[in-house]
């Protein structure tokens, strides 16, 4: 009885184990989607300048908010006055021209001489500039700023200006640009270009390899795809940096070969073995029957396999395809390595260098310090990132899945 | 007819071809990276040695290390969860919509990308758990990364075992758990096996998790806890490749390094393929 | 008191009724064949015995099964005691991918034993009762599924007994074997009998012919006639089992 108890009690503990497991792993994908999306939706909700900055202005001047649109455009000086400040001049001043107001203002010497070796006497010079000009935005760490000058509120990074901002230049003092449309588009043009050299060779390649490859042949095929996909994708990058990057510069004669097409062909062929797996299952699993109807009304193999095979297992292929996709989008060391990383808007040249989005946070992660603006628009894109490739992978899922079901 | 003849043996051809170079890019790589990386590994030294004189000479030990410690340490984690995670979702997972929206949920897990996963680990071990930097936190990055992989093989694997199997267990009375334990779970083992060692390449070769969770640009030494730093042979690769002071220099150790990650993936893919074809006989399953 | 004791048992599977209410009664030691067409609810009302319609989600089950008197549909039964005391031999032979002595083993295991003499004892009198020791007593290590199908079957006979049950159900045991092995599964019945209460489902009514006592006739969920089998094949009371078992239908 005592050892019946035992066994009973060890088979409870084990199954409460597995139990927790299961649960635990299905809400895994919550708790990625949750950590995500905090740290990268904490961008919505920062106001657009570096985190330790503030704004000041002319006490007197009645704005008491700027948003982040008013705020590049007062940066890039394309508001000049103040509409609401009897259009006094805007004169700005922040860390990156301080030096050159400073002695616009008449000051003679290095700042540091002046104002003390750290700078302890800057808020009573700017002080007094204040007063001569009242328009005067002073956009500098709290303690440089006059007691007298009104602190103002810069509005949010909007989602918006994220997603459609068209300069990506997170670093940029004192108020950094987060618009992720060049690294979106990046990603967009290496995809598009790497399907179109893998949608060359899968659907083909599987077809052969489901219906027309002797038995010997099939054995050796198949272990050789499985193993295009095991090889590393740092492995690819490598590759695509001695050998593709240098070709490339040579051939279209360019200044450098880190281009999109040398991305595209290395995803092209880090994409291949999923995309002719899993047509490769979406063609055997077109019903004999439906083959040899076709045959045995003296249609060719090749015609079957076109007006038969093709339409039937469609479904299947698209799948395949959109999973291939997913690889590509969410592929970041062999793009990182060849595609010359330089998020700019390219349209559709393909010898330009770009920086796609997964090639964005592994770049520049290690720079970004941890919590600030940088580090939460990263994580960002990540958000983006991720519900790309969720969307792409869901829909080839749900294809697999009709398809198992309608069988 | 004739012309009917011609399009298929041009169509044939034609995919006979594309078959032909999709063989011939694998090969390629393969062989270009022996010829070149062969002299780095057939020497003692690069297997034993540190890095020197800023990694344009010495060897690439302590990057071995890591990753070996880096794929202990995740394989061991993931399987832990991800192996009774498997079960339960064959055996124990409510039917319905929440086991629809299980599926849809681990099913999408597996096409996550390797660096959302790094940003995961970063924000949850690194930062939000303190362990900061080290083998410890890229290990497990690597192992919810490779998670979804296990599961799903596992599940596949118990749920694949014949009905009449278990039928034959519980008649004899044993219990569920009993049949599990006994009988599915040693028959489906080596399918798991497979599963698991396939994961042990994915892991040892990704780079994209570990580089804001472990990856030490230089650490001539090897970590002496698992709250160290370490180096690992992808993100050597990545680093020798892009910046290196001395490009030429440092180029045999690359192809070095790449083919010591192209042996480990091979290895490992054919003893998962010997251990699929043993059992496949034994059990004829 | 009869051995097994079916009492107004009656079977749906969701909406679908898969046997009307059933009542029959059977002997201790006896052979008792279940014959019908297919879909007939035979191999339904065979697994209500030890309750294997149980791991099948949407059944639900009114009425009493008795088993020595006791109803095993009774809350206080748990299945999986019911399932050592009545063993089942299943259409396809289904052994574990383990060695021909772990298979006859398994059952003794479960049960928590590690006397490695005693199960060797049991497995021994198992294969004897199942007539396949002589064939494999060298072999004891080799792996089940190395035998022949009707090895293997009689194998899966031997697993059953192994526990010492008292009922052994059989459903459709020789559908899948060639013409020699049944006979050998056939001769075992006979030999089991003396020790153990036999019900089988079969589709060879041959079979029903040779091997059982009583035999009862199943149609579209009905018990339509249960009785002596000789009675059931040369001089049946009801007119579909005349039908069915000259052969007019099924």
């Amino acid at each position: 009885m005592a050892r019946q108890a035992e066994q009973r009690f060890g088979s409870l503990f084990w199954q409460a184990f597995i139990k927790a497991c299961g649960y635990a792993s299905s809400v895994l994908v919550l708790i990625i989607v949750l950590f995500l999306f905090s740290e990268g939706m904490g961008l919505f909700s920062s106001p657009a300048i570096d985190r330790e900055l503030v704004a000041a202005v002319h006490p007197d001047n009645p704005i008491t908010e700027i948003d982040e649109e008013t705020l590049h455009a007062l940066l890039g000086e394309e508001i000049t006055t103040w509409a609401d400040f009897r259009s006094a001049k805007v004169e700005l001043v922040n860390v990156n021209n301080l030096e050159k107001k400073l002695k616009a203002y008449g000051l003679q010497g290095r700042p540091e001489d002046v104002l003390g070796q750290n700078f302890e006497r800057l808020p009573l010079l700017l002080d007094s500039m204040l007063t001569v000009h009242p328009g005067m935005l002073i956009i500098l760490q709290p303690h440089f700023v006059p007691q007298r000058a009104k602190q103002v509120n810069v509005g949010h990074i909007s989602l918006g200006r994220f997603l459609a901002g068209r300069t990506w230049d997170p670093t940029r003092s004192p108020s950094p640009l987060f618009g992720a449309l060049p690294l979106l588009w990046g990603t967009i043009l290496v995809t598009l270009g790497a399907l179109f050299f893998a949608l060359l060779l899968g659907p083909p390649v599987a077809m052969y390899m489901a219906e027309l490859a002797p038995k010997p042949i099939y054995r050796w095929l198949k272990p050789t795809v499985e193993l295009l996909a095991g090889i590393p994708s740092v492995v690819f990058g490598f590759i695509g940096l001695v050998v593709l990057v240098p070709n490339i510069q040579v051939v279209f004669g360019l200044d450098s070969g880190s281009t999109v097409l040398a991305g595209c062909m290395l995803l092209a062929v880090i994409a291949l073995p999923t995309i002719i797996s899993v047509s490769e299952d979406a063609i055997r699993a077109v019903p004999r029957t439906l083959k040899e109807a076709s045959l045995g009304m003296g249609a060719t193999h090749w015609q079957t396999m076109i007006r038969v095979i093709v339409p039937y297992s469609a479904p299947g292929i698209l799948a395949a395809i959109l999973l291939g996709v997913g690889r590509i989008v969410g592929e970041t060391m062999a793009v990182l390595m060849v595609t010359g990383n330089t998020p700019q808007m390219v349209g559709f040249d393909f010898l330009a260098s770009v920086r796609t989005m997964s090639a964005a946070i592994a770049a520049e992660m290690g720079e970004a310090p941890q919590g600030g603006l940088h580090y939460k628009s990263l994580f960002a894109v990540g958000c983006l990132l991720f519900l790309l490739t969720f969307i792409i992978n869901l829909v080839g899922e749900l294809l697999v899945a009709k398809k198992i079901k309608q069988r | 007819m004739k012309s009917h003849h011609l399009n298929q043996r041009i169509a044939f051809g034609v995919m006979k071809g594309l078959t032909l170079v999709v063989v011939a890019i694998l090969a390629f790589v393969i062989l270009y990276v022996v010829y070149h990386g062969i002299g780095s590994v057939l020497s003692w030294t690069f297997w034993t040695d540190v890095p020197r004189e800023s990694m344009t000479s010495g060897g690439v030990f302590p990057a071995i290390v890591g990753t070996l410690l880096l794929t202990l340490i995740s394989i061991t984690a993931a399987c832990l969860v991800a192996i009774p995670a498997g079960i339960f979702m064959a055996e124990y997972a409510p039917r319905g919509w929440l086991k629809t929206g299980i599926d849809i949920m681990t099913n999408n897990l597996a096409g996550i990308p390797s660096i959302v996963f790094g940003l995961f680990g970063m924000a949850v071990f690194v930062v939000g758990l303190g362990f900061g930097d080290s083998l410890l936190a890229g290990g497990l990055t690597l192992a919810i990364m490779v998670l979804p992989v296990i599961i799903r093989t596992t599940e596949q694997a118990v749920r694949d075992i014949p009905r009449d199997l278990r039928a034959a267990s519980i008649a004899i009375g044993a219990t569920r758990f009993q049949t599990i334990s006994r009988v599915v779970l040693p028959v489906a083992l080596p399918r798991i096996i497979t599963g698991i060692i396939l994961s042990i390449g994915r892991v040892a070769g990704e780079t994209a998790p570990i580089l804001f969770t472990v990856a030490a640009l230089y650490l001539p030494q090897l970590p002496h806890s698992l709250l160290d730093q370490a180096m690992a042979l992808p993100y050597h690769l990545y680093i020798l490749s892009v910046s290196s002071p001395e490009p030429d220099k440092s180029l045999p150790l690359a192809f070095g390094t790449a083919l010591i990650l192209l042996i480990l993936v091979l290895g490992l893919n054919l003893v998962a393929n010997f251990i699929r074809n043993y059992y496949k006989k034994k059990f004829k399953l | 008191m009869f051995k097994l004791e079916a009492k107004n048992v009656e079977v749906f599977y969701g909406e679908n009724r898969a046997l009307h209410p059933i009542q029959m009664g059977i002997e201790r030691n006896t052979v008792t064949a279940l014959i019908g067409p297919s879909g007939c609810g035979k191999s339904t009302f065979l697994r209500l015995f030890n309750r294997m319609n149980d791991l099948i989600d949407n059944c639900r089950i009114s009425g009493e099964v008795l088993l020595d008197g006791q109803n095993i549909y009774d809350n206080s039964i748990d299945p999986v005691d019911l399932r050592k005391k009545v063993g089942m031999v299943f259409q396809k032979p289904n052994p574990f991918p383990k060695s021909i002595f772990e298979n006859v083993a398994f059952g003794l295991r479960i049960n928590g034993i590690r006397d490695k003499k005693y199960i060797a004892e049991k497995v021994e009198k198992a294969l004897h009762l199942s007539a396949l020791w002589d064939e494999v007593k060298d072999t004891l290590n080799k792996s089940a599924i190395e035998l022949s199908g009707g090895q293997q079957q009689r194998l899966c006979i031997a697993r059953a007994l192994a526990v010492e049950p008292s009922v052994l159900l059989m459903d459709e045991p020789t559908s899948a074997l060639d013409p020699i092995s049944t006979a050998k599964i056939e001769q075992l019945i006979d030999q089991l009998k003396s020790e153990f209460t036999i019900v089988i489902v079969t589709h060879n009514m041959q079979q029903a012919g040779r091997v059982s006592n009583r035999t009862a006739f199943f149609h579209m969920g009905e018990l339509v006639e249960y009785d002596n089998t000789k009675n059931i094949f040369t001089n049946p009371a009801k007119e579909r089992t005349q039908r069915y078992v000259t052969g007019r239908f099924g």
